[in-house]
């Protein structure tokens, strides 16, 4: 009698296995599942057959429920093993199958541009807030005091011809370099102090190719107790290494401006044909880049800085040449064309 | 200004040191060269050539067709030049040949005739300008010789950038420049030549009149008086000498003024003396509308702020400018009164610029020269006009009237603070060298060496001890100075939080929301004005007293104009354009931030216009507040939108602008532009404007967000879509349903609005999805309807009923 009972679980489990077996195609799946519950839930077929045990001694009771329980292991293992072969063979017939064309495009986003002279003005702010220096603004409508006087630029000096200077009501002027931001800093915060105002500035000038009336320009500042035109020199040069990159060659040279003294002109080598003298360079071999100077006293005086205990440096950089170098724009009109065709081509 | 290397080396012996030497020294330690150019090179082959004949061209009237020989059989040349004439010497450039303006000749046809080369002017040749067409060479230069050796071309010009001396007076002429060359390579200056036995008269009988009315103008007046029966012609290497430099040769007596102006600086300026009405000269103010016709042939109209330069009747010349055309000397005068004065810097200048005239003379006397210079220009002109016209009389010495100031001061100059400045250790013993180099003596050592300034060649620029410090700084050379770093404090900088404000802003419209960052002008034009709809009542702009154009005579209340302008352009090529500035608003009404009177508020804003073509207005500007939304979301302000409270600019749409606003001020707007000014600007795709005052948005203070606790348990969702009467906004409808909802209602949100014809009229469909949630259990379902069947019955009592 148990024979028997053993028997046909043998044979509901030979069964199930080849059904397990046979399960394929894309409702393989499926037909796992009703194998299982066909054969291994509670109202299937092995569970139906043990019912029958009641009949049983307790040797025939134990040898059933053994045969049952193992093949109920077997069967789950093979189905599970099953399952995994049906998984396996999914994800080798994806990889066999999908491919993509990698030069096609995703779906269209907008796309931003950033302005390639604010960018170049964001990237010096970091650079000098990096060195420890303060970025601050300063007014774009500025007094003549400010903007010439405190600067060592009485009334008829030639700096401040009548052609050169957009004046407003008010006897103000626009401001005409950032230069004006050098006394204010020292009026607001004192010695010693370290800075960069960068800004908009203003040149009533005709605009062609290489001028605009509207510019960009950064000013720096440093003021400390022997303060030197060797820190000049060390700090313009870090500056530089880091805007343009790699080793740079530089030379500063005498040039006028009267708010310094001795007034200076920082050049560097130029990196297209590294100093020999071709069109980019006007074949000097070297490229302005910024004045600069140290602070001349009477600056330092106005900003109610004692000029006998402290000295400091001062540098103005055109950024707008700065970026058109970088970008190789030929024309600076097109700086503020508000063209998209222009202004698309940046990042 | 252009420098002949030759005639600097007439004042000081350059032997052996290479122009291009000359250049990069000058460069480093006193002014910018720009440019090198050597005379004759790339004329290795032009050759003096006869025109044996000339006939006009067959096909052109102002063509010459020529046969020249230049010593290698004759050639036949078609020559464009009016002055050209048989039997002349000329420089013949053969085929073949690069000339140094870069052009390589070859045979080619001129209007049907072959040209075998070129006959030159100057300036194909570099040597100069053209004047009246090719270059005519004296008449025994022997045909066939190289051009460069019958010309004497071993000169080099150095270009000198203006902008490099205009704080040093002494270097605008070559003595000062041959000085500074002496100085640099430790060569000695010479002495210049000049008639030193002419002596200043005293006033009276033999000297000519000259009155000083205008003292303040003209501190001081010096005039020589020659008589001649005859006068030579400039001499070759007189005309030469200025043709190098760039200048015309004239007449001997004006190229003799020119020649003294490019060797000393000082301007000098010849009259035709019989002319003079008379006899004397009166320098005054002009009378105002006193005329005077200039030597340009332009007839000036005076003002009482010039300085004129009268005789017994009328005014002669504008002191330091121009002098006039009735009194010019020429081939007739046979009596020269020579001008050697020194002008008030200031005045020149304002009459130069008022005038528009920037002559030669007012470039340098606007530096205010040195009070010694007109006598040494008066002895340098009178030597050398005796050496070349030996026949002229010189009347009894020289007149004059004024006084020169006294000598300069005496500077003092620490070396310890020198060094400290220059960041080296160079010697005091160096520093005086150098300071003496360039006629500086200083006296003493130790901490301090009194400096006494030179004459003869005032350095206006050297007035205290800093300018000492540049002159050995730049002398020494500042290759020498090491570079090196400052000391730098721990404390972190101090920051800009607008400027922080502003990149954030843009980082977010630019990355984050697709728009293209652009600047523009911070001018208001007449036009932008009248397109946006006037001026705003009572908006007052900040007026240009001189501008460029005459439509930008003010600057911007606003950046949307400007944006509108850019938008129009782009919308030619682009169906989509979304454009963002970040700028300033001028406000004169307002007060500025910042110290000085009469400043006005530079309000800070971020503005953006967005257009597409084709899009449905509604749905394009909830698209731009979708933009203002990510914005004020990055900047951290807490806001709302509500209608428009106060006046609006002219070019928003009134019944579509949102004002944003936080903390209950109105920060920015986010607005359809109306539409008559979008047909004003010739924008024809729907548009709409976003502004934001950066400093309004982020006034309160922004504590950084705080976590909230996040719920275990899963939330339920109801979508509840109801009709609305169209009054009612959305925020109001939101408010409802989170009253109803209570602390159950975790999260609302708004999904979907229709308007359509199965609405009761003036109503519209808003959806929402609700999601409700506990905080310590999962809600059944039997608790959700419940709640949400309270926000449904509060709804039905404002008359915003369940949708069917």
């Amino acid at each position: 009698m148990s024979q028997s009972l053993v028997d046909s679980i043998a044979r509901i489990e030979a069964k199930a296995h080849a059904a397990i077996a046979a399960a394929a195609g894309a409702n393989a799946l499926d037909e796992l599942q009703r194998i299982e519950r066909a054969v291994l839930d509670k109202g299937g077929e092995l569970n139906q057959i043990l019912r029958g045990l009641k009949d049983l001694d307790a040797a025939g009771r134990r040898d059933a429920g053994q045969a049952a329980n193992e093949s109920k292991e077997r069967l789950a293992a093979a189905l599970a093993e099953r399952r995994r072969a049906i998984a396996d063979g999914a994800v080798a017939a994806a990889l066999a199958a999908e491919r993509i064309d990698p030069t096609q495009p995703g779906p269209r986003r907008p796309l931003g541009h950033e302005h390639p002279v604010k960018s170049v003005m964001r990237e010096l702010d970091d650079l000098f807030e990096s060195m420890g220096f303060t970025v601050v603004d300063g007014p774009e409508v500025e007094t003549d005091f400010f903007n010439f006087e405190a600067l060592n630029i009485p009334p008829n000096h030639p700096a401040r011809d009548a052609q050169d200077t957009f004046y407003v009501e008010g006897d103000n002027v626009l401001r005409t370099h950032t230069s004006g931001m050098q006394v204010r800093a020292m009026r607001k915060y004192g010695a010693p102090l370290r800075l960069v105002a960068p800004g908009r500035v203003f040149r009533n000038e005709t605009q062609d190719a290489g001028h605009e009336h509207t510019f960009h320009q950064l000013e720096g500042l440093m003021v400390d107790e022997g303060i030197s035109i060797g820190h000049l020199k060390g700090v313009l040069e870090q500056v530089l290494a880091r805007l343009v990159g790699g080793e740079v060659r530089t030379r500063l040279r005498p040039h006028y401006f009267p708010f310094v003294e001795p007034g200076l002109e920082l050049d560097f080598q130029c990196r297209i044909c590294g100093g020999a003298g071709c069109s980019t360079c006007k074949r000097t071999g070297w490229i302005e880049i910024c004045g600069c100077g140290m602070v001349h006293p009477k600056v330092l005086a106005a900003g109610n800085v004692d000029p006998e205990k402290y000295s400091g440096f001062a540098f103005g950089l055109g950024i707008d040449r700065l970026t058109m170098m970088r970008h190789a724009i030929p024309d600076i009109r097109w700086l503020m064309s508000g063209d998209l065709r222009f202004l698309r081509q940046f990042k | 200004m252009k420098l002949s290397l030759k005639w600097l080396g007439e004042h000081v012996d350059l032997a052996g040191v290479a122009p291009d030497d000359v250049a990069r020294e000058l460069t480093m330690k006193t002014a910018l060269i720009e440019d090198v150019v050597r005379h004759g090179a790339g004329l290795e082959q032009v050759r003096v050539g006869l025109v044996v004949h000339r006939e006009k061209h067959p096909n052109a009237d102002r063509l010459s067709f020529c046969k020249v020989d230049a010593g290698s059989g004759v050639v036949e040349v078609v020559c464009g030049a009016p002055n050209v004439a048989q039997g002349q010497k000329i420089c013949y450039a053969p085929v073949g040949c690069t000339l140094p303006n870069g052009l390589t000749l070859e045979a080619r046809k001129i209007r049907g005739v072959l040209s075998h080369g070129m006959i030159c002017s100057n300036a194909e040749m570099k040597l100069g300008e053209d004047h009246d067409g090719i270059r005519v060479l004296p008449e025994d230069a022997p045909v066939g010789r190289p051009i460069a050796e019958v010309l004497g071309l071993d000169d080099a010009i150095l270009d000198i950038d203006n902008k490099s001396i205009t704080h040093r007076p002494d270097l605008w002429g070559h003595y000062g420049f041959a000085r500074e060359l002496a100085a640099i390579f430790g060569r000695t200056l010479k002495a210049l030549p000049v008639d030193a036995g002419l002596k200043r008269a005293a006033p009276g009988p033999g000297t000519f009149p000259i009155a000083l009315e205008d003292a303040a103008g003209c501190p001081l007046y010096l005039a020589l008086q020659v008589e001649y029966e005859t006068l030579p012609a400039s001499p070759d290497w007189l005309a030469r000498r200025l043709e190098a430099v760039g200048m015309r040769p004239i007449s001997l007596l004006v190229d003799l003024s020119n020649y003294v102006m490019l060797e000393t600086g000082q301007p000098t300026h010849p009259f035709d003396a019989d002319r003079l009405e008379g006899g004397r000269i009166v320098v005054r103010r002009a009378t105002p509308g006193e005329k005077l016709a200039t030597l340009d042939g332009v007839a000036r109209t005076l003002t009482a702020e010039d300085v004129v330069i009268a005789d017994g009747a009328k005014a002669v010349a504008i002191a330091g400018v121009m002098g006039g055309a009735p009194t010019e000397v020429s081939a007739s005068t046979r009596r020269l009164l020579l001008e050697s004065a020194r002008f008030d810097a200031a005045r020149v200048r304002r009459t130069a610029t008022r005038l528009g005239l920037r002559t030669e003379a007012v470039a340098r006397f606007e530096k205010g020269l040195d009070p010694a210079l007109p006598e040494l220009a008066i002895r340098r002109y009178a030597q050398l006009l005796k050496q070349i016209a030996p026949g002229v009389r010189v009347r009894g010495g020289f007149s004059g009237a004024g006084e020169p100031p006294p000598p300069p001061a005496i500077l003092s100059l620490r070396p310890a603070r020198a060094r400290s400045k220059l960041g080296y250790d160079l010697p005091t013993d160096e520093m005086k060298r150098r300071l003496a180099s360039i006629g500086f003596e200083a006296s003493g050592s130790g901490e301090r060496l009194d400096v006494r300034p030179p004459t003869g060649f005032a350095r206006r620029d050297v007035a205290c001890e800093d300018d000492l410090i540049e002159e050995v700084g730049r002398l020494a050379g500042y290759e020498r100075v090491p570079a090196s770093l400052p000391r730098l404090q721990c404390a972190p900088p101090r920051l800009d939080p607008l400027r922080r404000v502003e990149r954030a802003a843009l980082r977010t419209l630019v990355h984050e929301c697709g728009y293209a960052e652009c600047m523009n002008y911070s001018f208001a034009t007449d036009r932008q004005i009248e397109r946006e709809g006037g001026a705003a009542a009572g908006a007052k702009h900040v007026r240009l007293l001189n501008s460029l154009t005459t439509n930008a005579t003010r600057l911007r209340r606003s950046l949307v104009p400007g944006l509108l302008e850019f938008l129009q352009k782009n919308l030619v090529d682009h169906e989509e354009v979304r454009l963002v500035e970040a700028g300033r608003e001028y406000l004169p009404e307002l007060p500025s931030e910042y110290e000085g009177a009469g400043l006005p508020r530079e309000r800070r804003v971020v503005a953006a216009v967005r257009a597409r073509r084709g899009a449905d207005g509604e749905a394009l500007l909830l698209e731009a507040r979708g933009d203002a939304e990510v914005l004020l979301a990055r900047l951290g302000v807490a806001w709302r939108g509500r209608r428009p409270e106060g006046a609006l600019p002219p070019f928003l749409h009134p019944g579509r602008t949102i004002e944003l606003v936080a903390d209950g001020q109105a920060v920015g707007r986010v607005a359809a532009l109306h539409p008559g000014v979008a047909r004003n600007f010739g924008i024809e795709a729907p548009a709409c404007v976003l502004e934001l005052d950066l400093a309004a948005a982020t006034a309160a203070p922004r504590p950084p967000a705080r976590m909230r606790p996040i719920s275990e348990f899963p939330p339920a969702r109801r979508d509840l879509a109801v009709e609305s009467p169209e009054e009612r906004t959305v925020a109001d409808v939101e408010k409802e349903i989170r009253a109803a909802g209570g602390e159950t209602l975790a999260d609302v949100g708004l999904f979907d609005v229709y308007r359509g014809a199965n609405l009761a009229a003036g109503h519209r469909s808003l959806a929402f999805r609700l999601e409700y949630r506990a905080a310590d259990r999962t809600l059944t379902d039997a608790e959700v309807d419940a709640i949400h069947q309270k926000v449904v019955e509060r709804l039905a009592k404002l008359g915003i009923r369940l949708r069917a």
